[in-house]
């Protein structure tokens, strides 16, 4: 063996040798560093007994052996050295005699081998005779005067030891001396210890066992398979360096309890015969103090002394002829298994975790082994770790894992959203329910931390965003089980009409899925009451106490809320009206007007089309569009005469009332009502469900949207730049009374609505977004005989009735009556002074300025000649009235208002302004604005907006009592005891302000 | 080894345990568990309608006319319709409501049914809470109607909806006020450990014209 040799073995295996091993400790020795992957090298006399031994050991090829004469050539030779066993107390026990040659060789060996292990920081075991360091001790102890020979075992061992101890004094090598007790076990054919051999050879061989003596010597027994887990663990242990230890059983055991052990064992012998000791060194008392025992380094006896005794009679029986037939069965037992069975790497992990379940498989043994304390002390230390864990640890996972679960679901719930996937949608919603309850739950639990910590404010805070998100979550799957229907119906609606406007061969209907609108609308209310409650909740949390890291977050979280909220509570009110509207339970046939805001009229412009469709279960089953001077003609011609209404006879003297003029009323709702004798008349409809009027303004907006649409008759794509191009070389009339027939905006609007409805609602997101503008803007107005419908709509400003909330400001209404579209050139300024008197008394101020930047007069542009009217409360005290051409102004009642009308005209290139002024005072049951409360004064303002009118600047500006203290003004600017605002009028207008009384 | 090996074991232990007592519906196993269920079943429904009879169906299943009270059912959520006897049929109509009932409480409906979705009453039943401290309660308040104005023993607590309102256990009188609709009030008990939901329906006041 030389570094050639050792060059081959990888780094990182390890080099062990062993001196004397060649001996049946050694060899169980090399054959366990063997099999955990060393490179052993043996150092021996080459015998016929050690031969046994190496070749045995040859057949795993990693192993060599050195006899004594090549010792130092090998020592010089070796590039590595990792571990050192030097079993000189095996060389000690296998000759009772030494000479003075032997010693000399032996320390010899003994430095030669320290120095080379030494020298590659080796870790050495010096393992010597536990045996005959008792013996040694007792001679020394019993008689201090008693010298032992100069070459005897004795000496050699007290040599090697001492030796050892001083190399590790001057080199600080890392070596340990393991005094070994007795060795027993199957594999030991000869006890070391004449005694212990005595007495198994009586036992095994004769009927009584003989002891010389009273028994009473000390014997340190170990099994040869803890011997050799002993000599690693310890050898591999840097705890152990520089110390000596005694490697045996804890008990000792005295030559008589273990001849009574073996008789126990119904061995050959039955008996135990004393013999009195003839010799004269009987030791008086064994003083002997071994070392420290191997257990305070770890080290475990695995067997048992009865299972070592018993291997040990069985190896003593097989030398001799005789058979031990006690306990047959339970021995062969343990010889079955002969299979070895290797793990993987995983294997040997999840083993090492399920260790300490292996008990359970041989419960005989489990029971045999009960302690009672220990079973107490893990028994209340399960359950504290339960209690720590469902109170303390697993709510925080808890809340960590379901905080995660919930964001990751948001996540793909949006997407699902997005597909229109219900089931998808529904599912994920009732997983992020169950989820947001977890978390809750979960929260709740750690309540008591909060507590003792005197901390219960901050829970709440932080409670009220988890119950808040609970609640957000249990309100989505409610409310996702109640649209479903309508999602569904907008996924699978399949118009009734091709693209050109023919009817589809088979038509779908939709009753089912409306009815389930209806029949869902519990869950609808379900999901706004909690998403309410969750609103309230999350509102109120003290975004202060959050670490400033997350208050973000906590801002963001409570805005989201509230714009969720506000988009759910609509939900539940639409789904009361909308089967209706769609046909669930009949037919409805509703109006569509198209009027022109570039000539303003009442509710919007002048009327150029109509179009009359009927809905039936969701499904459009009759479509009718025509120029509104067609259906004019057609009533004339059938003789048709209608009551012109006094206001318009007031205003326009002897015009003939008509269908185009329907609009003469701003409430669309009169509108509604006065159009259904004309439908009625035409014979398209006994009665309207309802009415919708788009102006000029969506129909440029959807052709935008559109990137322009092809109109019958017309060669170029009709957009929004050539509109009004088309619209006036279509126009031929002189005079606003005159017959106005268009056929080009009949087509467009033929084209318009043909496109609107035979588009699936899916493929329609575009003309949705202008759909949803042009309402909040006025430029498409409803009104509904569905109560409902009508009420939901007018909370939202998107009719154009003259409701009773607008007497709290003047209503402005324009009517062009100038044959062109000036209203695209005028620039309109309105003016509101407030002047809060005192609680009883408010002063009107109210101004309408116009700048016309026409430059000539043709159908396009030109003087803006205007018949206005401003309703104001009918209670209010009208002081002056100027700006009305010729100061010829008419006042009367209408609609619940009264009206101050007169011609308000702007020449080309001119300005004009009207101011009017009245005083509202408190009197009994008539409208005044102010409402007194015990502490406050508040005051509610809403706006008109005209539908139609465009480019308005509304200037307001509110004078209130000196004593007075504005508490709430929001959206107004306040400057000492005023509150002003100015703004563009493109919607209806509401603002709430209050005093400190 | 075997200390390490030891700490592993109790990591994946708290680890499994957590992740159990997090997925692991406990309450739901206890309420099939045999003894055990009992406790869940000491539940109390009350469906009443003062002025008028109503057909009572819970989960689908008819359970007759008004005034019910039925006991025992398995705490958790149900849905209650009423269907109002009417000799007009079809004017009423059905009207659901989604409740809990919890153990050891009593939840309520009591209702007037109008024409069309108008009702009047109110929809009352508790969850358990164990946040709260010794002999307190806690309220929650919602309407039908906007800015409604909540009190409790005459005293105006706040605008409707009230969430986490405190109270101690005990009897109080809830009035719930908001304009253009009909008043409501009604005793409640606050009970220690709970939260008192209370939804609130209030019929809209008719409008009267003068006719010249």
């Amino acid at each position: 063996m030389g570094k050639e040799d050792l060059s081959r073995i990888k780094g990182q295996v390890p080099v062990s040798v062993i001196v004397h091993g060649g001996n049946y400790i050694s060899y169980l020795l090399a054959k366990t560093l063997l099999e955990q992957g060393s490179y052993v090298v043996i150092i021996d006399k080459y015998s016929n007994n050690s031969k046994q031994y190496f070749s045995q050991l040859k057949k795993s090829g990693k192993v060599s052996f050195i006899d004594f004469k090549g010792i130092k050539g090998f020592y010089e030779k070796i590039a590595r050295v990792d571990y050192l066993y030097y079993m000189l107390g095996e060389r000690i026990e296998e000759s009772p005699t030494i000479d003075s040659k032997d010693f000399l060789s032996e320390t010899d060996y003994l430095n030669q081998s320290l120095s080379c292990a030494n020298k590659y920081k080796a870790k050495i075991s010096l393992i010597t005779s536990l045996r005959l360091n008792r013996e040694l001790s007792n001679i020394i102890n019993n008689d201090a005067s008693t010298k032992t020979k100069a070459y005897s075992p004795l000496e050699l061992q007290r040599y090697g030891e001492n030796y050892c101890a001083e190399y590790v004094d001057k080199t600080k090598a890392n070596l340990r001396i393991i005094r070994l007790g007795t060795l027993v076990g199957r594999g030991v054919s000869q006890i070391s210890d004449i005694t212990l051999d005595k007495l198994f050879f009586d036992a095994t061989q004769k009927h009584q066992i003989e002891i010389t003596g009273e028994g009473l010597e000390i014997h340190n027994l170990i099994h040869e398979s803890d011997a050799i887990y002993g000599i690693l663990k310890l050898t591999f242990s840097d705890d152990t360096k520089g110390e000596v230890i005694s490697l045996c059983n804890k008990n000792d055991y005295s030559t008589l309890s273990i001849a009574y052990k073996l008789l126990e064992l119904d061995v050959e012998a039955k008996a135990i015969k004393f013999i009195e000791r003839e010799d004269a060194n009987t030791i008086l008392q064994d003083l002997y103090v071994p070392a420290p025992n191997a257990t305070v380094y770890d080290w475990k006896q695995n067997v048992t002394l009865e299972q070592a005794t018993i291997e040990q009679i069985d190896s003593y029986y097989e030398k001799s002829d005789k058979k031990w037939e006690i306990d047959k069965t339970d021995r062969t037992k343990e010889k079955v298994v002969e299979t070895t069975v290797s793990k993987t790497k995983l294997g040997e992990f999840l083993s090492l975790l399920a260790s300490p379940f292996k008990k359970i498989s041989t419960p005989k043994k489990l029971f045999e082994k009960i302690n009672y304390t220990r079973i107490f002390i893990t028994s209340i230390l399960f359950i504290l770790l339960l209690l720590i864990t469902y109170y303390l640890i697993s709510p925080f996972i808890g809340i960590s894992l379901g905080s995660y679960l919930i964001y990751s679901q948001g996540k793909q719930l949006s997407n699902s959203i997005s597909e229109l996937d219900f089931d998808k949608i529904q599912k994920e919603t009732e997983s992020l329910s169950k989820n947001s309850i977890r978390v809750e739950n979960n929260f709740n639990k750690i309540f008591w931390l909060f507590k003792i910590t005197n901390s219960q404010d901050e829970f709440s805070n932080l409670y009220q965003i988890v119950q808040g998100t609970k609640l957000i979550s249990e309100s989505g799957e409610d409310l996702v089980v109640g649209l479903r229907p309508f999602g569904e119906y907008i996924r699978d609606y399949e118009p009734s009409i091709n693209e050109d406007g023919a009817e589809k061969e088979s038509i779908e209907e939709y009753k089912e899925y409306l009815s389930a609108i209806k029949d869902n609308r519990y869950l609808l209310q379900e999901g706004v009451y909690k998403m309410s409650l969750a609103q309230n909740l999350i509102t109120k949390v003290d975004t202060r106490k959050y670490p400033n890291f997350i208050k973000d977050f906590v801002y963001q979280y409570k805005e989201l809320v509230n714009q969720i909220d506000s988009t759910v509570k609509p939900l539940e009110k639409v789904s009361e009206f909308l089967p209706d509207l769609l046909g669930v339970d009949q037919r409805k046939r509703y109006l569509i007007l198209l009027q022109d805001n570039g000539e303003i009229r009442g509710s919007g412009g002048w009327i150029s089309n109509y179009a009359v469709i009927a809905i039936e279960n969701g499904q459009i089953h009759e479509i009718f569009i025509d120029d509104i001077y067609n259906a004019q003609a057609l009533l004339a011609l059938k003789g048709f005469k209608y009551r012109t209404p006094n206001s318009m006879t007031r205003a326009l003297q002897d015009v003939t009332y008509s269908f185009p003029l329907v609009n003469w009323d701003p409430n669309l709702e009169n509108i509604l009502l006065s159009s259904e004798q004309f439908i009625y008349d035409l014979g398209k409809g006994e009665q309207l469900d309802g009415i919708i009027a788009l102006d000029a303004v969506f129909l440029q907006r959807v052709l935008d949207a559109w990137g322009g649409v092809e109109v019958a008759a017309e060669s170029d794509l009709i957009t929004s730049e050539n509109l009004y191009s088309n619209i006036l070389e279509d126009s031929t009339s002189q005079s606003p009374t005159e017959i106005r027939r268009s056929t080009f905006l009949t087509d467009l609007f033929n084209s318009v609505l043909t496109k609107i409805f035979s588009t699936k609602f899916t493929e329609n997101s575009k003309v949705y977004e202008v759909i949803s503008k042009s309402i909040d803007e006025k430029n498409i107005i409803f009104a509904f005989k569905n109560s409902s419908a009508n009420t939901y709509l007018s909370s939202n400003g998107w009719t154009s009735n003259l409701e009773s909330k607008y007497q709290s400001t003047p209503i402005n209404i324009d009517w062009n009556w100038g044959n062109n579209k000036a209203n695209l050139f005028i620039k309109k300024n309105h003016i509101l002074s407030i002047n809060i008197k005192d609680e009883n008394t408010i002063d009107y101020s109210y101004q309408i300025a116009i700048q016309n930047d026409s430059k000539e007069e043709d159908k396009l542009e030109g003087a803006y000649i205007n018949y206005l009217r401003v309703y104001i409360p009918l209670n209010a005290q009208l002081t002056y009235i100027r700006g009305i051409v010729d100061n010829k102004y008419d006042i009367y009642n209408e609609n619940g208002y009264q009206v101050v009308a007169g011609w308000f005209n702007t020449p080309i290139q001119d300005s004009a302004t009207v101011d009017i002024r009245y005083r509202l005072k408190q009197e009994d049951s008539s409208f005044f604005p102010i409402e007194k409360t015990d502490t406050h004064y508040n005051m509610i303002l809403d706006i008109y907006k005209q539908p139609g009118s465009r480019m308005e600047s509304y200037s307001l500006s509110i004078t209130y009592p000196q004593e007075w203290t504005l508490e709430n003004s929001r959206g107004l600017t306040r400057i000492e005891n005023t509150a002003n605002r100015r703004f563009e009028l493109s919607s209806d207008q509401h603002f709430s302000i209050s005093w400190v009384r | 080894m075997k200390k390490s090996k030891t700490a592993i074991i109790i990591v994946l232990l708290i680890l499994f345990f957590s992740i159990f007592f997090f997925f692991f519906p406990l309450n739901e196993v206890a309420k099939n568990l045999p003894i055990v269920k009992v406790f869940y079943r000491n539940t109390v429904l009350e469906v009443t309608s003062p002025n008028s009879k109503a057909l009572v169906k819970i989960d689908g299943k008819e359970y007759g006319s008004t005034p019910v009270n039925i006991t025992n059912l398995v705490a958790g959520e149900y849905q209650i319709e009423m269907i109002k006897e009417s000799s007009s049929e079809g004017f009423y109509k059905p009207h659901i409501f989604n409740i809990w009932l919890t153990k050891n409480s009593t939840s309520r409906i009591n209702m007037e049914i109008g024409p069309d979705d108008n009702l009047h009453g109110f929809e009352l039943y508790y969850t358990e809470d164990n946040t709260g401290d010794i002999n307190m309660g806690k309220l929650t308040l919602t309407s039908n109607a906007s800015d409604t104005k909540a009190y409790i023993d005459n005293e105006y607590i706040n605008k409707t909806p009230i969430t986490n309102h405190i109270l101690n256990k005990g009897e109080y009188t809830i009035k719930m006020e908001s304009e253009g609709y009909e008043d409501l009030e009604f005793p409640v008990v606050v009970s220690e450990g709970h939260i008192l939901h209370i939804k609130g329906h209030q019929f809209p006041i008719p409008v009267s014209f003068d006719i010249n």
